[in-house]
C-alpha cells in the first residue's frame, strides 16, 4: 500500500492541486525511467518523474484505470532505472582521448535539462556533469566551471564533494584571484587525492602561471601527469600549461618535447591543434 | 579475495545458494487462496524452509505439487522444490525438478534460474561440458543472471584451459561499456588474463578504461595491483612511457584502505537499509535476505583483502621507486623531482637520503643553480658524511660554475678538497677548479688567475696522470701560458702544445693545439712558417671546427707580407667555412681590404652579395649591403647598386625590428644626393662611354686642318636628387609593399637624410620633425624612436621624449639603439633637475646598454649629473675624461671644458673658470652655440674680477666674428658691452693688446 506524503485532501484540492501540478509541468523537467525502487521494495514500472520542492513527482497508475501524480519525499527513492543517455557513450569515449571540444557538445544539453533531478539514485547527471566539468576546465572555460562544479557540489556524496571544491577554484581564477586558488588548492590533497585534487593542481597551475611562478606552475601541472592518470581530459590541458611554464623557463628542450607528447597522446584535443600551430612556429634549425 | 592471490577469477561467486532464494512468493499470488489452501501449505512450506527444515519444507511443497497447479504456479512449485533438495543435498532430484522448469517451461521466469542452478549440479558432478552448456543456454536469455551464467562460464572455461573462448565471453560482458559492477568485474578479469597472457597492450587499454570508470570500482584494491603487475611488465619490456600509465594509477596504502573501508561501510549501510525495509514490506523477506546474503559474502571478501593488504609491507615506495627510475631513464627531471618529494614524506629513512641528494641532482640537471644550491645545503645539512657528500660537494660547485659564478665555484671546490681530499670526485673537483680559475682569468683584471690555473692542472696531472681529464689539463697547461701571453707566455705555450701534440696526435685537442701553435708563430712574426703550419694544418685536420680560424691566420700571414691575390683568397675561404660570427665577420672584412689594394670591385661585389643572402640577420648583412652596392658603383654600375638597395630595403621596410633599414635607406639617399659620375678610365674590355672619333694613324697630337673639331661636351643638365631617389624608392613603390605607417614613416626618413646630404639641412628638420609629429610611438623602429626623442627633447617636450625613449626600451630590449633610450633618459631628468635620476640612467647605459654610440654624451652628461648632486670632485675627473679623450673631440669636448668652467666657477675660482672658458673659444669655433655661452661666461668672469676693459674686449672679439654675431645669443654681448668701457685705441684690441682673450689663454689649465 502506497504511503502518500502529504495529508488526504477533499477531491476538489486534490484536482486543483493536479492541475496546479499540470501548469508548472510545461517548465519542469519530466524524465522518463524503466523502474522507481522505492526504499521498501515497491518498484514502479514505466513511469515519469519531475522534481516538485524537495519533492519527486511520480506518475502512478490506479488500479481502477486512470492515474496520478505522487509526491515522494527523495530520501524514499532507492533507485531509479533511467534509460542511459545516447550521448554518454560517446561523450566517454571523447573525453578518454582529451576531445574536450566534443564532451562538451555531447553534454551541453543534457546537464543544462536534467539537473533538476540529479540526486535521485540512478540519475545519470552527475556522471555527465562529471565530464563536462573536465571539459570546461580542460578548455579554458574557468567561469562555467566554476558555476557547474557548485551545481555538482549540491549533490551529497564525497565524490561530488570534492569534485565541486576542485571546481570551485576556477571561479577565482577566472577573476584573477589568484592567490584565492593558491589557498584553495592546497586545502585538497596534491597526492593521493581524487579527480577534484586534479582539478584543484590544474586551476593551481594556471594561477601560478598568471603570477610568473614558472617552477611552481610546472609542478602543479605534472602532478596531474604524475599522480591523476585519470581523468584524461585533463592530461592535454596539463601538459599545455607545461609548455607555457617551460617556455617561461626558456627550456626550449622541455617546450618541444611536450609538445610533442600533447600532439602524440592527445591528436583529438584542442590541445593538440595548439600544440601544432606551436611546433611550427618554433624557429627551424 | 581472488585479485590479491590472482589465481582465479575475481568477482562475484556465483553461488547456488544466492540463487535458490530469489524467487517472490508475490509470485504465488494466484495460488494462494483460503486456509489448507494451497497458498497455507505453500506459506508452511515457505517457514520450515526458513528455519532449515529441507524435508518438511519439501515435503509441503510437494503436497502443493500434487494439488496440479498450472501455469506460472507450476513452474514455480518445480523450481522451489528443486531449490529446497538442493538444500537438502539430493541433487538427483532436485537436477531433476530444474530439468523440468527448463524443458517444460522454455520461456519461463525461472529459467535462467534454473540452468545456473543445474549447472552448478553438473559441475560438481564432473559433468563439466553438461556445465558448460547449461551456462551457455542461461547466457542467452541475457539480463542480470544471463552476465552471471556468463562468469561461471568463464570459470569453467579457464579450468579447462579454454583462454581463448573465455576471452570472448568476457568481452561480451564489456561490449556496451564498463558500467556497472558486472562490466567492472569482468574488465578486470579480461585485463587478468591479456596480461597474463603477455598481451600488455591490451591490458593498458582495459586498465585505462577501468580507469576512468574508478567511481564504479568496488575493490579499488584489486586494480591497484593489477596495475602494477601490468606495468611491471611494460617496464620489463623496456616500455616506460606505458608502465609509467600503469604506475600512476597505484595510490598510497592509506588511500587504497580509506577507500575500501569507505566501500565496506556503504555495504553495511546498505543491508541495514535492506533490513529495514522489511518494516514497510514484509513480503519481500526472501528476495531481501538473498540481496543481504551476497552482499555479506562480498563484504566478507572485501575484508580479507583488506586484512591481507594490511599485512603486506607498504609497495607505494617500491613503486614510486619504479616511476623514478623509468622517469629519470626517460630524463623527465620535474617528473622525478616530483616522486622523490611525495617519498620524502615515507617512513624509510634510506630513502630519505636517496631522495633528498636525488631532489637536489635533478635540480642540477635542469640548470637551476637556485633549487638545485639549497636542495645540496638541505642534503649535506642531514647527511654531512652520507654516502653522497662528495657527489654534493661536487655537485654544488659544478653549479655555480654551470651558472657563471666561477668564484664561488672556485671556493666550494676548495672547501671540499680540504675536506676530503682524497674522495672520489677529489680529481674532477681539482680540474674543474683550475677550470674556475681559468674563466676568472677574462677578467684582465684577474689575469693572475692564469698563473693559479696552471697550478691546479699541475696538481691535477701529478695527483692522476691518467686521470679523466688528463688530457685535457695537458692541453689547458699550454693554454694558460698562450693566454698569459708575452714572449715568455707565447714561448712556453709554443714547447707545452708542441709536446702536447707529439705526446697525442689523435687527441680532441691537438687540432687546436696545432692552430695555437701557428698562432705563437704569427706573434713571433715568422710568417712564412705561419702559412706553412695552416697548409699543414688543413692536411691533417680538414673539416674540423677550428678551419675557418686557420684560414684567416693564414690570411693575416700573407697580408703582413704584403701578397693580397693570396691573402684575400685565404680570408675568402675562412668566409665560406665559418659557423662563426666572429670570424666569418672579421675574415669578410679583411678579404674586402685584400680585395680594394687589387681594385677587384667585381670581387667585393660578388663576395658580400653571397654574404648578404646567405646570412640576412648577420650583424653585417647591412655593411655587406652597402660594400655591394658601393663595389657596384666602383664598377661603374650606378644604377643597379641604387636597385639592389632600393630592393633589399623594400624586403624589410615593414619589419619594425629591422634596425638595419634605417642604414640602407641612409645609404641609398647618400648614393642617390649627387651624381655618379663615369669612371675617368675605362674598364678593361668596356667601350668608353663617349667613344671619341678616331684619329688617322700617321696624324700626331695635333690636329690638322682636316681633323675633325673635338666635341664640345653637353653642359649636364642640373641633377634632381629628390627625382633621382624617387626612381627607386617612393610613396607608391613602399605602398606596393604594405601600407603601415612605419613603412612610411621610413621613407620620410630617407627623404630627410637625402636632404641633409644636399645641405638642405632646414628640410631635413622639417621633415624628420613631421614623423615625431604624426606617426605614434608604437609603431616606429628602433633608429626612429631614438630620433624622435631626441627632437622632442631638443624641443623641451620631455614627456614625449620619454615616451618615445621608454617605448624604445620597452619593444627593442635587445637592440643595439638602446644606449640612446638610455642616454635620452638621463639628459632627461637633467632637465627635469633631477641629476641623481640621470645619474643612474647614464650608469644604467653603460653597464645595461654597452653604450658606444652615445658613450661620450653618456659620460659627459654623468658629469653634468654629479655636478648637479654637488659632486664636484667626481664631476670634474668625468669631464677631464671627456675632455682628454682624444676619439670624442667634437661639441661634447668643448661642452665638458665649458662644464669644466662652471665647476670651478662654483668653488669661487673664477680665474681658473675663465681660462678653461678661453680654451672653448680658441680650439672649438666650429660650434658656435657652446663658444658664444663660453665668450659671455668669460666676460662675466673678469667682471667678477673687477675687470671690464677685458670683458668688453672678449665681447667685442666675440661680435666680430660674423658667424657668432649673428647667433640669438649675441644679442645679450651687446647689451653687456653696453655697461662696459668703450673700444680702446687699436693698439689695445684683443687680438694684439694686452688683454687679449685666446692669447692670453694657456695651452691647458
Amino acid at each position: 500500500m502506497m504511503t502518500l506524503t502529504t495529508p488526504q485532501r477533499p477531491r476538489d484540492l486534490t484536482r486543483r492541486l493536479t492541475l496546479l501540478s499540470l501548469l508548472w509541468l510545461g517548465s519542469a523537467c519530466i524524465l522518463r525511467a524503466e523502474n522507481v525502487t522505492l526504499t521498501d521494495g515497491q518498484v514502479y514500472a514505466n513511469t515519469t518523474l519531475r522534481k516538485a520542492g524537495s519533492n519527486v513527482m511520480i506518475q502512478v497508475v490506479m488500479p481502477g484505470g486512470g492515474s496520478m501524480e505522487m509526491g515522494l519525499p527523495l530520501a524514499r527513492i532507492a533507485k531509479v532505472s533511467f534509460a542511459e543517455p545516447p550521448e554518454l557513450d560517446k561523450a566517454s569515449e571523447a573525453a578518454s582521448s582529451g576531445n574536450a571540444t566534443e564532451v562538451l557538445a555531447l553534454t551541453e544539453a543534457f546537464v543544462a535539462k536534467q539537473g533538476d533531478l540529479k540526486e535521485l539514485p540512478g540519475s545519470w547527471w552527475p556522471q555527465m556533469a562529471r565530464l563536462r566539468l573536465y571539459a570546461l576546465a580542460a578548455s579554458g572555460k574557468d567561469a562555467d566551471a566554476a558555476s557547474l562544479a557548485r551545481e555538482i557540489g549540491a549533490i551529497n556524496n564525497p565524490s561530488s564533494e570534492s569534485l565541486a571544491r576542485g571546481g570551485a577554484l576556477f571561479g577565482p581564477l577566472a577573476s584573477g584571484d589568484t592567490a584565492a586558488v593558491v589557498v584553495g588548492a592546497k586545502a585538497l590533497p596534491a597526492i593521493g587525492g581524487d579527480a577534484g585534487s586534479a582539478l584543484a593542481q590544474l586551476a593551481l597551475g594556471r594561477a601560478l602561471l598568471a603570477k610568473k611562478d614558472f617552477a611552481g606552475a610546472i609542478r602543479a601541472f605534472l602532478t596531474i601527469k604524475v599522480f591523476y592518470p585519470s581523468p584524461a581530459m585533463l592530461q592535454p590541458a596539463a601538459l599545455l600549461g607545461a609548455v607555457k611554464a617551460y617556455e617561461g623557463l626558456k627550456d626550449d628542450k622541455r617546450t618541444v618535447s611536450t609538445l610533442n607528447e600533447i600532439v602524440e597522446n592527445y591528436s583529438a584535443s584542442p590541445q593538440a591543434t595548439e600544440a601544432k600551430k606551436m611546433i611550427e612556429a618554433l624557429p627551424k634549425p | 579475495m581472488t585479485a590479491v592471490t590472482g589465481h582465479s577469477l575475481p568477482g562475484k561467486a556465483c553461488t547456488l545458494a544466492s540463487l535458490l532464494l530469489t524467487f517472490s512468493l508475490s509470485l504465488m499470488g494466484p495460488l494462494l487462496h483460503a486456509e489448507d489452501s494451497p497458498e497455507e501449505i505453500f506459506k508452511q512450506g515457505g517457514t520450515a524452509f526458513q528455519a532449515g527444515d529441507f524435508a518438511g519444507a519439501a515435503k509441503k511443497f510437494e503436497a502443493v505439487l500434487g494439488m496440479g497447479p498450472q501455469g506460472e504456479n507450476l513452474e514455480l512449485i518445480l523450481f522451489t522444490l528443486a531449490a529446497t533438495y538442493y538444500n537438502q543435498k539430493d541433487l538427483p532430484k532436485s537436477e531433476e525438478y530444474f530439468k523440468r522448469v527448463v524443458t517444460e517451461f522454455p520461456n519461463g521466469k525461472q529459467k535462467s534460474k534454473a540452468l545456473v542452478s543445474l549447472s552448478q549440479i553438473q559441475s560438481q558432478s564432473g559433468r563439466k561440458a553438461e556445465a558448460a552448456k547449461s551456462l551457455e543456454q542461461a547466457a542467452e536469455v541475457g539480463g542480470d543472471l544471463g552476465d552471471r551464467a556468463r562468469f561461471a562460464q568463464v570459470s569453467l572455461l579457464m579450468e579447462a584451459g579454454k583462454t581463448d573462448e573465455a576471452v570472448k565471453v568476457l568481452q561480451k560482458l564489456i561490449a556496451a561499456g564498463i558500467k556497472d559492477d558486472q562490466s567492472v568485474q569482468a574488465a578486470m578479469a579480461l585485463t587478468e588474463i591479456e596480461a597474463k597472457r603477455g598481451n600488455l597492450d591490451e591490458a593498458l587499454k582495459l586498465l585505462d578504461r577501468l580507469q576512468a570508470a574508478s567511481n564504479i570500482i568496488d575493490n579499488p584494491l584489486q586494480l591497484d595491483m593489477l596495475a602494477v603487475r601490468i606495468g611491471d611488465g611494460l617496464l620489463a619490456k623496456g616500455e616506460r612511457q606505458k608502465a609509467l600509465r600503469m604506475y600512476a594509477i597505484v595510490r598510497p596504502q592509506d588511500v587504497v584502505t580509506s577507500l575500501q573501508k569507505d566501500r565496506i561501510a556503504t555495504m553495511e549501510k546498505t543491508i541495514l537499509d535492506n533490513k529495514a525495509s522489511l518494516q514497510t514490506n514484509p513480503k519481500a523477506f526472501m528476495e531481501v535476505n538473498a540481496a543481504n546474503a551476497r552482499i555479506a559474502k562480498d563484504i566478507e571478501d572485501l575484508k580479507k583483502s583488506l586484512d591481507q593488504y594490511a599485512k603486506l609491507p607498504d609497495t607505494t615506495s617500491a613503486i614510486r621507486l619504479r616511476q623514478v627510475k623509468a622517469y629519470d631513464e626517460l630524463d623527465l627531471k620535474w617528473e622525478t623531482i616530483l616522486i622523490w618529494e611525495n617519498l620524502l614524506g615515507g617512513k624509510d629513512p634510506k630513502i630519505r637520503e636517496d631522495a633528498l641528494f636525488s631532489i637536489a641532482s635533478a635540480y642540477c640537471a635542469l640548470v637551476r643553480p637556485d633549487d638545485a644550491v639549497p636542495a645540496l645545503d638541505r642534503y649535506m645539512g642531514e647527511y654531512p658524511s652520507g654516502k653522497y657528500a662528495s657527489q654534493a660537494g661536487f655537485l654544488k660547485g659544478a653549479v655555480a660554475l654551470e651558472a657563471g659564478d666561477f668564484a664561488k665555484a672556485e671556493t666550494v671546490f676548495s672547501t671540499a678538497l680540504e675536506k676530503a681530499p682524497d674522495s672520489p670526485l677529489a680529481g674532477d673537483m681539482q680540474f674543474l677548479m683550475g677550470n674556475t680559475q681559468f674563466a676568472q682569468a677574462a677578467d684582465p683584471e684577474k689575469k693572475d688567475k692564469y698563473k693559479q690555473a696552471i697550478e691546479s692542472y699541475k696538481k691535477y696531472l701529478a695527483k692522476y696522470p691518467s686521470g679523466r681529464f688528463a688530457e685535457e689539463a695537458q692541453y689547458r697547461l699550454p693554454l694558460c701560458y698562450f693566454m698569459i701571453g708575452g714572449q715568455e707566455g707565447y714561448t712556453k705555450a709554443l714547447e707545452g702544445f708542441q709536446a702536447f701534440v707529439k705526446k697525442n696526435p689523435q687527441a680532441q685537442y691537438a687540432g687546436d693545439s696545432e692552430y695555437r701553435i701557428a698562432l705563437c708563430y704569427n706573434a713571433a712574426e715568422k710568417y712564412d712558417e705561419v702559412i706553412k703550419r695552416c697548409d699543414e694544418w688543413r692536411s691533417k685536420h680538414g673539416g674540423e671546427p677550428m678551419q675557418a680560424e686557420v684560414m684567416a691566420l693564414q690570411g693575416d700571414a700573407y697580408a703582413a707580407k704584403e701578397m693580397p691575390a693570396e691573402s684575400a683568397a685565404a680570408y675568402r675561404k675562412s668566409v665560406d667555412l665559418s659557423d662563426s660570427e666572429e670570424v666569418l665577420k672579421y675574415s669578410l672584412f679583411e678579404a674586402n681590404k685584400q680585395y680594394q689594394k687589387l681594385n677587384r670591385w667585381d670581387e667585393i661585389a660578388d663576395m658580400f652579395s653571397l654574404f648578404a643572402s646567405r646570412h640576412p640577420d648577420h650583424p653585417a648583412a647591412t655593411a655587406a649591403v652597402y660594400w655591394v652596392s658601393k663595389a657596384k658603383i666602383k664598377d661603374g654600375k650606378a644604377e643597379e647598386a641604387k636597385q639592389y638597395l632600393a630592393e633589399t630595403i623594400l624586403k624589410t621596410i615593414n619589419d619594425r625590428k629591422k634596425d638595419a633599414v634605417e642604414q640602407l635607406l641612409a645609404q641609398l639617399a647618400q648614393t642617390c644626393s649627387k651624381r655618379i659620375r663615369p669612371p675617368l678610365v675605362a674598364k678593361e674590355g668596356a667601350p668608353a662611354a663617349t667613344p671619341a672619333p678616331s684619329a688617322p694613324a700617321s696624324t700626331n697630337a695635333v690636329a690638322g686642318p682636316e681633323a675633325p673639331p673635338r666635341p664640345t661636351p653637353a653642359p649636364t643638365p642640373p641633377y634632381d636628387a629628390d627625382a633621382d631617389f624617387a626612381k627607386y624608392l617612393d610613396e607608391e613603390k613602399v605602398a606596393a609593399v604594405g601600407t603601415n605607417s612605419l613603412a612610411k614613416a621610413r621613407l620620410r626618413y630617407a627623404q630627410a637624410e637625402l636632404a641633409g646630404f644636399t645641405k638642405r639641412q632646414e628640410r631635413q628638420k622639417e621633415l624628420m620633425a613631421s614623423i615625431y609629429r604624426e606617426f605614434p610611438a608604437d609603431q616606429l623602429s628602433a633608429m626612429l624612436l631614438a630620433q624622435c626623442g631626441e627632437i622632442a627633447l631638443e624641443k623641451g617636450e620631455l614627456d614625449k621624449s620619454e615616451a618615445f625613449y621608454k617605448e624604445l626600451m620597452t619593444s627593442f630590449p635587445k637592440s643595439d639603439l638602446l644606449e640612446y633610450a638610455y642616454c635620452g633618459m638621463g639628459e632627461v631628468s637633467l632637465a627635469r633637475d633631477q641629476p641623481a635620476e640621470a645619474l643612474r640612467w647614464f650608469d644604467d647605459a653603460v653597464e645595461k646598454a654597452n653604450a658606444d654610440a652615445k658613450l661620450a654624451q653618456v659620460t659627459y652628461g654623468k658629469g653634468k649629473a654629479q655636478l648637479g648632486m654637488g659632486k664636484l670632485d667626481a664631476a670634474k675627473k668625468t669631464f677631464e675624461e671627456v675632455a682628454g679623450n682624444k676619439e670624442w673631440r667634437g661639441e661634447v669636448t668643448a661642452r665638458a671644458l665649458l662644464s669644466l668652467g662652471e665647476l670651478e666657477e662654483k668653488r669661487g675660482n673664477t680665474a681658473a673658470a675663465i681660462q678653461y672658458y678661453q680654451r672653448v673659444f680658441v680650439a672649438y669655433q666650429r660650434y658656435p652655440d657652446v663658444v658664444v655661452t663660453a665668450y659671455l661666461k668669460a666676460a662675466d668672469g673678469f667682471i667678477k674680477l673687477g675687470e671690464p676693459a677685458k670683458a668688453a674686449a672678449h665681447l667685442r672679439e666675440m661680435l666680430s666674428k660674423p658667424r657668432l654675431a649673428q647667433i640669438p645669443r649675441a644679442a645679450e654681448a651687446r647689451k653687456k658691452l653696453e655697461g662696459l668701457p668703450a673700444a680702446p685705441a687699436p693698439a689695445e684690441s684683443p687680438a694684439t693688446g694686452a688683454a687679449p682673450a685666446a692669447s692670453t689663454a694657456p695651452a691647458t689649465p
